[in-house]
């Protein structure tokens, strides 16, 4: 209780000179990995630190808290530099050219790989769809005709028709559903059928038992049909799903540079204004932070920024713990030595992963301030609000157009006067 | 191979690397060293004989950590090439001095024949008890041993090597 006393007292002090950004985004992962390495110091025989001494201690004999605090504070600051040349690793922007081009090649023969998933399964939905939607009618279309030309149904041909259709339901209820070539054949033998014999018959009718057979193998096949499509769209959301953070049609060099063109290619996608163009003039517009209110725009964008340069830098100082190894060697410590070797690894992949997922929570918060804010910055653009999605994304075309041009003009002045 | 492949295996090889540092570095596990050197088939009559094991199963340097299985309770008798090993008397008293012993060589005296000859091994009784060593006779010299032993007077006997019969 007295060490908590102490921490909060010492960040109180140093709380008004830095941002919540800076206090969750460096001086938390400082505070961790610090807290790791002291733990590890304790392991290894370094120090003797016990928690018990520590919290049962008079505030008056914590007076090293402070400074511990301010030592990490100001570690913190000067780590904060090393965020973006991390970020630069993880999207391989900084990585030296052979190493970025051989992680490219590796990712683009998986992100092929994903598309030719993604490409089969929209396939296989299209064509589900309209197996469905061509047999379903067709089937319909030849129950009609049978009703209007056909024959009293006979009840052999009729239980034979549906004894051919009990089999693929049976597979459906086991969970291996039908190819579309297996349902197609049996659709177009179950039309031939009906074309042949009426279905719509009294209930005293004498061959109403075989009517009812007929209807019931429709109506099996339709329902299989169905759920066919059904199972291709369940395939396609999952395979889409798994895919959602790779760019396979560009692919990068990493999976993080990935989520940022993913993220970056949304307001392209859905709006057609480039992301370099929008988003500067953009955040001009965001309302800025409050102290009280934490459910700003602004605020939501800042905390997941923060997130990211939490987990970003969490990732970079959790290669520090790799340094206990050669320690471990050097005293000769087997068992330490490969308590190291297996954590510090697993640390360092939970890190990248929670930094990827901070990176989508970032991109989440970015495309509701884009679909919020973009009309507005039309407005502050002194442009007309367009009526439709096609009328606004020829405003931004038309937008970042003049933008170009603009750029381009002293290029061209140049030209002619030297002419 | 995929660069994360590459990097997975280059992490492999380092911890292997440092275990293999840190199994160099280990200290040499505490125990028995030999002093000096123990010839194979050597009776210890300078340590005690825990359950029983006593003799060098195996020729060990000296400074050689010693290991229980590296001793076994009865003397195992092997015949060098071109030799024939046979059962000799001998006084206690040599054996104690420690010139007779396995591993040694020794003074065989019968009647006109002397030669010198490789001790394979030392069986010993109780305390007081004679000793027999086991010594290897070179298969040229056994036909000669046997005629000198014909005369019943004549008695087999070892004696430190060097020593006029």
């Amino acid at each position: 209780m007295s060490s908590a006393v102490g921490i909060s007292g010492a960040v109180e002090v140093f709380k008004g000179f830095f941002s919540r950004g800076f206090w969750f985004g460096s001086f938390l992962p400082v505070l961790i990995i610090a807290g790791i390495h002291v733990v590890l110091a304790a392991w290894a025989g370094l120090i003797d630190v016990s928690l018990a001494d520590l919290v049962k201690a008079e505030l008056d004999k914590l007076i090293a808290i402070p400074l511990v605090t301010f030592v990490l504070v100001i570690l913190a600051y000067a780590a904060t530099p090393i965020i973006p040349l991390v970020r630069g690793f993880l999207d391989g922007s900084l990585l030296p050219q052979r190493v970025h081009d051989r992680l490219w090649r590796d990712h683009m023969i998986a992100a092929r790989k994903t598309r030719s998933e993604v490409d089969d399964a929209t396939q296989c939905l299209s064509d589900a769809g309209d197996l469905n939607a061509r047999e379903t009618a067709l089937l319909q279309q030849a129950r009609a005709e049978g009703n209007k030309n056909g024959a009293d149904p006979v009840q052999q041909t009729a239980q034979d028709a549906l004894d051919k259709i009990i089999p693929l339901v049976d597979a459906a209820d086991k969970g291996e559903m039908p190819s579309s070539a297996e349902l197609g054949k049996q659709c177009k033998a179950l039309s031939d059928t009906l074309k042949l014999w009426k279905t719509d018959l009294d209930e005293n009718h004498r061959h109403h038992g075989a009517a009812v057979l007929l209807t019931s193998a429709q109506a099996k096949l339709t329902a299989l049909l169905k759920d066919a499509e059904t199972h291709a769209e369940h395939h396609m959301d999952a395979v889409l799903s798994r895919s959602s953070r790779i760019a396979y049609d560009n692919p990068q060099a990493t999976r993080m540079a990935d989520i940022r063109l993913l993220i970056e290619k949304y307001s392209q996608d859905t709006y057609g204004v480039d992301f370099d163009f929008l988003w500067p003039r953009l955040q001009a517009l965001l309302p800025g932070q409050s102290e009280k209110d934490t459910g700003t725009m602004s605020d939501k964008l800042g905390m997941a920024s923060a997130q990211i340069d939490f987990s970003v830098l969490s990732l970079g100082l959790s290669l520090t713990v790799f340094l206990w190894l050669p320690y471990f060697v050097w005293t000769g410590d087997p068992v330490k030595f490969f308590a190291i070797a297996a954590i510090a690894p697993l640390l360092t992949v939970f890190l990248y992963f929670v930094t990827l997922e901070s990176q989508i929570a970032f991109g989440a918060v970015m495309r509701a301030a884009i679909d919020t804010y973009r009309l507005k910055l039309l407005d502050e653009l002194c442009q007309p609000r367009p009526a439709t999605l096609a009328d606004e994304r020829e405003l931004w075309w038309q937008l970042q157009l003049t933008d170009k041009l603009r750029q381009l003009n002293p290029v061209y002045n140049y030209s002619n006067r030297k002419a | 191979m995929p660069i994360r492949w590459f990097v997975a295996i280059l992490y492999a090889a380092v911890i292997l690397i440092g275990f293999v540092v840190i199994a160099e570095r280990q200290p040499v596990s505490e125990g028995l060293v030999a002093l000096r050197a123990i010839e194979a088939g050597e009776m210890m009559r300078d340590i005690a004989p825990g359950n029983g094991a006593r003799y060098a199963k195996r020729k060990i340097a000296a400074g050689e950590i010693l290991k229980p299985s590296d001793f076994v309770a009865l003397p195992i008798v092997a015949a060098p090439e071109a030799t024939f090993v046979t059962a000799v008397a001998v006084d206690r008293a040599l054996v104690d001095a420690g010139d007779l012993n396995g591993g040694k060589l020794a003074q065989l005296c019968a009647g006109a024949v002397t030669e010198t000859v490789p001790v394979q091994s030392v069986l010993c009784g109780p305390a007081g008890s004679t000793c027999i060593a086991f010594a290897a006779v070179p298969v040229d010299k056994v036909s000669s041993l046997g005629d000198a032993l014909k005369d019943k007077t004549v008695k087999a006997r070892l004696l430190r090597a060097n020593s006029p019969c």
